[in-house]
């Protein structure tokens, strides 16, 4: 920045009795004659050009990664933490993860990431995780929610001035990735089961992907989300099967070293 | 319909009572059958129309008219020719009560039959003047134009008159035109009983202690319209009330109670009582989840990396 400055300054007249021309060359994009503060050396012009160009870039997309993590509503707990694999099934998970992340990034097709498994297992850490390095990663826009959550975000607009239920279906579904957790706790009344439908089909009638997390097992997920998302589930489906120990149950609270 | 109504002296000589008084018999009349009306309900917003201002009180339609004008022009009520709706703006006080606690379930009742109301210009206002004492949680006030989603009209029985069927024609339109914009999926299920008791000629409220026991029992409204059923086959052509139809429901429920199915699995020990499958499910087979893993990580050529092998994400 310091640099610019300098190269603006010969412009200004008072300024001019301390600048001089200094004629350079560099590797990539040849000679110039750029003005700079006497004393000074030369630096390719194009070269700091693609600096402030690379910096202002970098800013850009901290600020737009800063405003995707504000709108994917990540639960705090999960902010910048991690699923540790200590186990080959755990591993197994991890990398199935792994590479629904590369498929979705490649390709602009529906997949869904299915995991399912007992309480404690760590799958919204995972679907976190994963969310959280599509945004650092891609900028790719993820938004987070429980099933439950979005249906009655939608009702909860119902009679509202300025909402509408069409309005609420299209922004869940235009997001590049829907993490839908704890997919089978719906309320059980067929106007839930038509949003949740809507929004799955919309998403993959537009190939974009869904997360979905599950206590069921898959096969049991049918009663809960009704078949026509279950059917979609299927497709191009990445399954992880978290089914270890309940992480929660054996982890020791915050001081429990020190009390006992 | 109602049983009672209460009408207190201030009728006749309060603020508002002597503007009737003033404005003349006709006035007082239909301010007298506005609070005492057939089609009235506890909360005082109801659906009434001037035919039938007309009929009940017997002013014929110029007299209700200036009547029912005067009681507009004493602020006494509101009334909205569109939906024609009416809203006799301190009834609900006079029925119910100045103010209720939370935990009155009357404060829900009051709710519920606001929910039912047909779309109309004075739903804002009624909240704005019941909702604190009241504690109604929903404003309805600014409900956008949305289509209404009304019940579906059933199918008339070809044994019943004529006469009866016109007559049943004329409720299910009035049913029809007070039903909510939200969907019906999505209101109170006592609400969804009353709609689909009304929409099959039984007349009845959110509100009745009655309907709230079935909204709590599980009674569906699809049930509570196929019972209507049963009881208009059982009386053709004459008015049921809810009581038969209450009375039919129970002894379906007791019915249903006998049955048991030779062979029928007895309820899993595992769940505790009134938890579904939905929050209990640590006693379910797992096995197609492991099964389902790795067929997926076969078609994706997916393998089990290394201990030592960093898996970034």
């Amino acid at each position: 920045m310091t640099q610019g400055l300098i190269h603006i300054a010969g412009a200004l007249g008072s300024f001019g009795a301390h600048m001089e021309l200094v004629n350079g060359s560099c590797d990539a994009h040849g000679a110039a004659e750029v003005l700079v503060r006497k004393g000074l050396a030369w630096h390719c012009p194009k070269c700091l050009d693609a600096v402030l160009a690379n910096e202002a870039h970098m800013k850009m997309m901290a600020q737009r990664v800063a405003d995707l993590m504000q709108a994917a509503s990540i639960p705090a707990k999960y902010v910048d933490q991690k699923f540790v694999a200590t186990s080959d099934e755990q591993r197994a998970v991890r990398r199935t993860v792994q590479l629904y992340r590369d498929f979705i990034l490649n390709n602009r097709a529906w997949a869904a990431l299915v995991l399912v498994g007992k309480t404690g297992t760590g799958k919204t850490l995972l679907a976190c995780e994963l969310a959280q390095s599509l945004m650092n990663r891609a900028a790719r826009s993820v938004h987070y929610i429980t099933a439950k959550g979005m249906i009655s975000e939608i009702q909860a607009n119902y009679g509202q001035p300025g909402k509408s239920e069409e309005a609420d279906i299209a922004r869940f579904a235009k997001y590049d990735v829907l993490v839908l957790d704890e997919i089978d706790a719906i309320p059980v009344k067929d106007n839930a089961s038509l949003l949740l439908t809507e929004i799955v089909n919309r998403r993959y009638n537009e190939n974009k992907p869904v997360i979905a997390i599950s206590n069921q097992p898959f096969d049991h997920l049918a009663r809960f989300v009704g078949e026509r998302v279950h059917s979609r589930l299927h497709e191009n489906s990445f399954s992880c099967a978290c089914n270890w120990g309940d992480a929660r149950r054996v982890r020791q609270p915050v001081g429990a070293e020190v009390a006992a | 319909m109602r049983d009672y109504s209460k009408v207190g002296p201030q009728f006749w000589i309060g603020k508002t009572g002597k503007k009737l008084r003033a404005a003349g018999a006709a006035a007082q009349l239909v301010g007298l059958y506005l609070m005492t009306s057939p089609h009235a309900n506890m909360t005082g917003l109801y659906y009434v129309s001037r035919d039938s201002i007309a009929h009940e009180t017997g002013l014929g339609m110029e007299g209700a008219s200036k009547g029912l004008q005067s009681c507009i022009d004493a602020e006494y009520c509101s009334y909205d020719d569109e939906t024609e709706m009416v809203w006799v703006h301190e009834m609900a006080f006079f029925q119910i009560a100045d103010k209720l606690s939370a935990a009155d379930k009357r404060s829900a009742g009051v709710q519920n039959e606001y929910d039912a109301l047909p779309d109309n210009p004075f739903l804002g206002k009624f909240f704005e003047k019941y909702g604190a004492p009241f504690n109604m949680k929903r404003n309805r006030g600014a409900v956008d134009n949305k289509p209404i989603e009304a019940p579906s009209k059933p199918l008339a029985s070809q044994e019943q008159e004529q006469e009866q069927a016109q007559e049943q024609e004329q409720e299910q339109a009035q049913v029809a035109r007070a039903a909510p914009a939200v969907p019906l999926a999505d209101l109170p299920t006592a609400v969804q009983l009353s709609i689909a008791m009304r929409t099959n000629g039984i007349d009845c409220q959110p509100a009745d202690p009655r309907l709230i026991a079935l909204a709590d029992q599980g009674v569906t409204a699809e049930t509570a319209a196929a019972a209507c059923q049963e009881a208009k086959k059982a009386k053709p052509g004459e008015r049921i009330g809810l009581g038969y139809v209450v009375a039919i429901l129970t002894r379906w429920a007791a019915d249903a109670a006998k049955v048991q199915a030779t062979g029928a699995a007895p309820r899993q020990a595992g769940n505790a009582p009134g938890l579904s499958d939905k929050f209990v499910f640590s006693h379910l087979d797992r096995s197609g989840d492991q099964r389902a893993m790795d067929e997926s990580m076969q078609r994706h050529g997916i393998t089990v990396p290394g201990p030592d092998e960093e898996i970034e994400i």
